[in-house]
């Protein structure tokens, strides 16, 4: 699940508009943070020139370990603030996959409800609210979906809105990722095309919108059982191929790269 | 996999989301990639990818010969292993000829 997880991560990083502005003194307390990251890579870089590779106990540890209390504190300086919410967000999103430890996850649950608290009705929280759609492995799903029905029933920000209807589709349907804790049942991705249908035709033109769409093709086209939609595309030499002049043979879709 | 089922009816078909077409011939040839490839384009941007909700990668879609999605996610043996299972409850040809 965590790698998934992790692929997710990185997808949406690269899609993501930058949401962090506006404040400079949260930019300052950002950049801190990532070139301690920098340098963190950098000496494990170095240690593993050194000794050809790690001794799994001496790893220095993660620099969001130390990070946790200041963005804590900023967060508590602007209590209730829009000016919060970004420190609140890194705090559950980025503070918990790095650090995995009994404080940070102490310090998500905390800025979880901060933001379900005082700040569900901000406008500000709308650009923010993307980095906490794939934070169900770091805070409790349910806490996480209880902080999108706040937005839905307080916010009148568009942008808010219509990731928070995406985010409660998308808790819902990656409830079966985990095949521990998986909701089982017939009508879990039901329930969740409900939001992903509600995200693309009350919220036209918005990038929750976009992604949701696909999330209504994949629940309604793509799933098991049923007949796969045809693919034409073209091939290195511009050759037309098409899915289905592949059929009456088995077929292996494989959706790669050589990265 | 490809090349062990070269003899049944069996396709893999890819849907690559290199950077360029040319990345992807230089990739074909260096490995030696003999099952059609649907070029796409990167990820960010790759159509298909984004139409099938594409969101990690290898993602892989198992069809039988009728063209219904059979298997998501597989992997490896197991993938293997139902590719085996769906070759053999293909009518075969005799079969064909007697209905």
């Amino acid at each position: 699940m965590m790698g998934k997880t992790g692929f997710l991560l990185l997808f949406l990083c690269a899609l993501m508009p930058s949401s962090l502005c506006g404040d400079e003194a949260y930019e300052k307390l950002r950049n801190d943070y990532d070139s301690s990251v920098e340098a963190w890579y950098a000496s494990l870089q170095e240690m593993a020139e050194q000794d050809g590779g790690f001794g799994s106990s001496d790893l220095p540890p993660h620099p969001a370990v130390r990070f946790i209390p200041r963005f804590k504190a900023f967060a508590q300086e602007r209590a209730g603030k829009p000016e919060a919410i970004p420190a609140l967000v890194w705090l559950i999103a980025d503070a918990t996959k790095q650090a995995r430890s009994k404080e940070s996850a102490a310090a998500a649950a905390w800025a979880l409800d901060e933001l379900t608290g005082r700040h569900c009705a901000q406008a500000a929280l709308g650009g923010e609210l993307p980095n906490l759609i794939f934070a169900g492995s770091y805070v409790s799903p349910e806490k996480l979906k209880a902080l999108n029905r706040q937005v839905l029933a307080k916010n009148k920000d568009k942008t808010a809105l219509s990731w928070a209807t995406f985010a409660l589709g998308f808790l819902i349907y990656s409830e079966g990722w985990n095949e521990e804790t998986a909701v089982k049942g017939p009508d879990r991705p039901a329930k969740a095309l409900v939001f992903f249908k509600k995200t693309v035709s009350a919220y036209e033109g918005t990038q929750a919108a976009t992604w949701a769409a696909s999330f209504v093709f994949e629940l309604e086209r793509l799933q098991v059982g049923m007949k796969a939609p045809d693919i034409v595309g073209t091939d290195v030499n511009e050759k037309t191929i098409r899915l289905s002049d592949f059929l009456g043979r088995v077929v292996v879709i494989n959706f790669w790269g050589f990265w | 996999m490809a090349a062990r089922l070269k003899d049944r009816p069996f396709t893999l078909l890819g849907i690559n989301s290199d950077e360029s077409r040319s990345a992807l011939k230089e990739i074909i040839e260096k490995e030696k990639v003999t099952w059609p490839n649907i070029f796409g384009g990167p990820t960010a941007t790759n159509e298909f990818a984004s139409r099938w909700n594409v969101y990690s990668w290898p993602t892989i879609y198992v069809l039988d010969h009728k063209g219904v999605i059979r298997f998501k996610g597989l992997r490896d043996e197991t993938l293997e292993k139902a590719v085996i299972r769906l070759l053999d409850e293909m009518p075969t040809a005799e079969q064909k000829s007697r209905r």
